[in-house]
């Protein structure tokens, strides 16, 4: 009887030992990424599946210049493993200070938390002839990057060598989730290239309020004549909007692309005096209901690009 | 109220600097970081300029010693990281009244455990919220009333210490700082006025914040200082006594922000409200109260155009000052870009004695160097 009762105890406690070591074995981390744009915590939330939880402190809608540093936002960045910036300056006015004041020096410029996302990506506009009288420029080149759809494959690639760097037993995780998304964003790209060329967006002269969308012109091979704003962040004055009215006429313009963040009543009257369609674009993630994720925020434009051309061409 | 040794402050600077290198240890240089080539002048700390010119016009210019245009202050920014552990910051205040002053200098520790920062240097006191802004970046073109008559031309500021604590396990933001410092000398009839080096200044201030909505909130704050308010002078005895008499001041404030998160750069409101109590110990006679206050709105109505007033009222520190004088200043600000502003202001104030005060104010202000931190 005590032999039996002796070997049940070993038993039990072999398979306890065991259930531990399984669950050891296949404990999954949960890393908590703070993202400065909803375009980078949908491409985290791509690579690191529920492996990790991930936030946005901006909304689609704001524009991720004038994202106001609010104190509320500490508290996420101070429970971070990884925070996640689009770099090149775009936030400069408000997560530098964020990062300085959240208690957590992991998630800081040089920190193992910290990810540049720009890193890899090839930036248009950053030639170095940088000024003031420019308007208000970013001097390390344009950071709207995530709008070629081929440079989220870059932003992707950094997201997955920093969570395997901070998880290093999930790596093969991560790697798989990776080259998912790549196969799909592959296979996308291709579609919207297609796209852009059947709806006659390929080559078309354009005009777009601010200068958020050279990546995309870049992608899908537009032409960006002019912008609303006739620099960065300095709003038009009436003899810009006239020249630009005549710009647009005499060079047959296709398209005036606008950002939501942006009042559109002007745009539309310059719209409207060009003879010109005007097309509101979500510029990112959560901008529109329909862009819900980074592949679909593609899909979001050229449907809204489509209806506004009367289905291309053809 | 007894003052600690000098000794006990550096004792504790030291192991703040101690603990800063110690927990910062664990933040490794990673291959994400740092994407720039090096380089000898990618060193240099960021450089910023601020100029605040102004021209004024009214009462005041009857002073003799008074001018119609002034170059009021030139505030140039050093900023950089000094290791991974600690940052520094520099503001140098150019003027032609006070020549070149060191506005601030700091290092700041931001690898501490326990939510914690501290810094050590000069700094400007972490008192209610007016006395935070450098001048150059207020809205006004003047200093509201209470600020000028407790703390002084320039404002709480000193050499000393401070700590910053971000209060753990709330569902909502909320911060404690304290400082010791030296007792600042704020010049003429202000809150505080430094006898011995050992009568320091201690400065406590709790503040939260909290999200009403998507584009409202709100941060309150409560404030409070004790220092030196002069030698204990005996009138019986010469020379003074060597004790020191003490002051203190109590603070609170308010402030609503609202901002439309998808039009951010057409429409904004800002309303804070600041109100501040000194006591202060007197060589003869019963300790004496004084208060005052400010309450203030600025309402950006277009992409470029601001539009506000504030309301002032204050004691005089002084007893044998007329009572309490009140005031008001108007302002149509035009914002060319994020980097300059154009103000028209208008003052008007009524003093103790019944006697009324009118100043008009042209403020200009334009900074040049890499892009800073939004206000907040």
């Amino acid at each position: 009887m005590r032999d039996r009762t002796k070997r049940l105890a070993r038993a039990a406690a072999a398979a306890v030992l065991a259930l531990g070591c399984f669950g050891a074995a296949n404990a999954e981390t949960t890393l908590s990424v703070i993202t400065t744009t909803p375009d980078l915590a949908s491409i985290a939330r791509e690579i690191g599946g529920d492996h990790i939880t991930v936030e946005s402190l901006a909304k689609g809608y704001q524009d991720p210049h004038f994202v106001d540093a609010k104190p509320s936002y500490l508290l996420k960045l101070r429970k971070a493993d990884l925070f996640i910036e689009v770099g090149r300056d775009l936030e400069v006015g408000w997560a530098p200070g964020l990062l300085n004041n959240a208690r957590n020096a992991r998630i800081r410029p040089g920190g193992p938390g910290f990810v540049d996302a720009s890193t890899g990506v090839s930036i248009l506009e950053a030639d170095g002839r940088v000024g003031r009288e420019a308007g208000d420029v970013h001097p390390l080149g344009n950071p709207h990057y995530w709008l070629n759809p081929e440079n989220g494959l870059t932003i992707a690639a950094n997201v997955r060598d920093a969570l395997e760097r901070l998880a290093p037993t999930d790596a093969p995780y991560f790697r798989e989730r990776y080259a998912a998304f790549e196969s799909r964003l592959k296979a996308a790209m291709e579609r919207w290239k297609k796209e852009a060329v059947a709806l006659g967006l390929t080559g078309m002269k354009v005009v777009t309020y601010h200068r958020s969308w050279p990546y995309f012109a870049a992608a899908f091979g537009l032409d960006v004549v002019d912008y609303v704003e006739p620099r960065p962040g300095v709003p038009p004055a009436p003899r810009h909007v006239q020249q630009l009215i005549d710009l647009m006429k005499a060079q047959k313009v296709g398209l005036l692309i606008v950002e939501p963040y942006f009042d559109p009543k002007l745009p539309a009257r310059i719209a409207q005096s060009a003879g010109v369609a005007m097309v509101v674009l979500p510029p990112s993630v959560g901008a529109s209901p329909a862009a819900t994720g980074y592949l679909d925020l593609f899909d979001a434009q050229f449907a809204i690009i489509r209806k506004a051309l009367g289905g291309g061409k053809s | 109220m007894r003052a600690p040794t000098r000794a006990a402050v550096a004792v504790g600077a030291l192991l703040l600097w101690g603990a800063a290198a110690a927990t910062g240890a664990q933040a490794q240089p990673s291959a994400s970081g740092g994407s720039l080539p090096s380089g000898t002048n990618l060193l240099n700390p960021a450089i910023s300029a601020i100029g605040w010119f102004q021209a004024q016009g009214g009462d005041v210019l009857d002073q003799v010693g008074t001018s119609a245009f002034a170059l009021r202050e030139a505030e140039i920014g050093l900023q950089a990281n000094v290791d991974p552990y600690s940052r520094a910051d520099f503001f140098l205040s150019v003027s032609p009244e006070e020549g070149i002053d060191l506005e601030e200098g700091t290092v700041t520790f931001l690898a501490l455990p326990a939510g914690l920062t501290a810094k050590l240097g000069k700094f400007r006191g972490n008192f209610g919220k007016f006395n935070r802004t450098h001048p150059p970046e207020t809205p006004f073109a003047d200093r509201p009333l209470v600020a000028e008559r407790f703390l002084g031309e320039e404002g709480l500021s000193a050499e000393g210490v401070s700590a910053s604590w971000l209060l753990p396990g709330l569902p909502f933001y909320a911060n404690f700082d304290a400082e010791i410092t030296n007792t600042p000398d704020l010049e003429g009839a202000t809150a505080f006025a430094p006898h011995r080096g050992k009568d320091l200044l201690y400065l406590a201030r709790l503040s939260a914040y909290f999200d009403l909505s998507e584009a409202t909130n709100v941060t309150i704050g409560s404030s409070y200082a004790n220092g030196a308010n002069g030698a204990a002078a005996d009138s019986l005895s010469l020379p003074p006594d060597p004790g020191a008499l003490r002051a203190s001041l109590i603070g609170a404030d308010l402030t609503v922000r609202w901002k439309n998160p998808r039009r951010a750069i057409y429409r904004s409101l800002i309303a804070q409200l600041e109100w501040m109590q000194r006591r202060a110990d007197l060589t003869a006679g019963p300790e004496i109260t004084r208060s005052g206050g400010y309450a203030w709105v600025d309402l950006q109505f277009a992409r470029r155009w601001h539009v506000g007033g504030r309301y002032d009222w204050s004691d005089a520190l002084d007893p044998t000052e007329p009572e309490r004088a009140t005031g008001g200043l108007g302002f149509l600000t035009f914002v060319p870009s994020e980097f300059a502003s154009l103000s028209g202001q208008l003052r008007r104030q009524t003093l103790g004695n019944g006697d009324t005060d009118t100043v008009f104010y042209l403020k200009t202000t334009f900074n040049i160097g890499p892009h800073g931190q939004h206000p907040f």
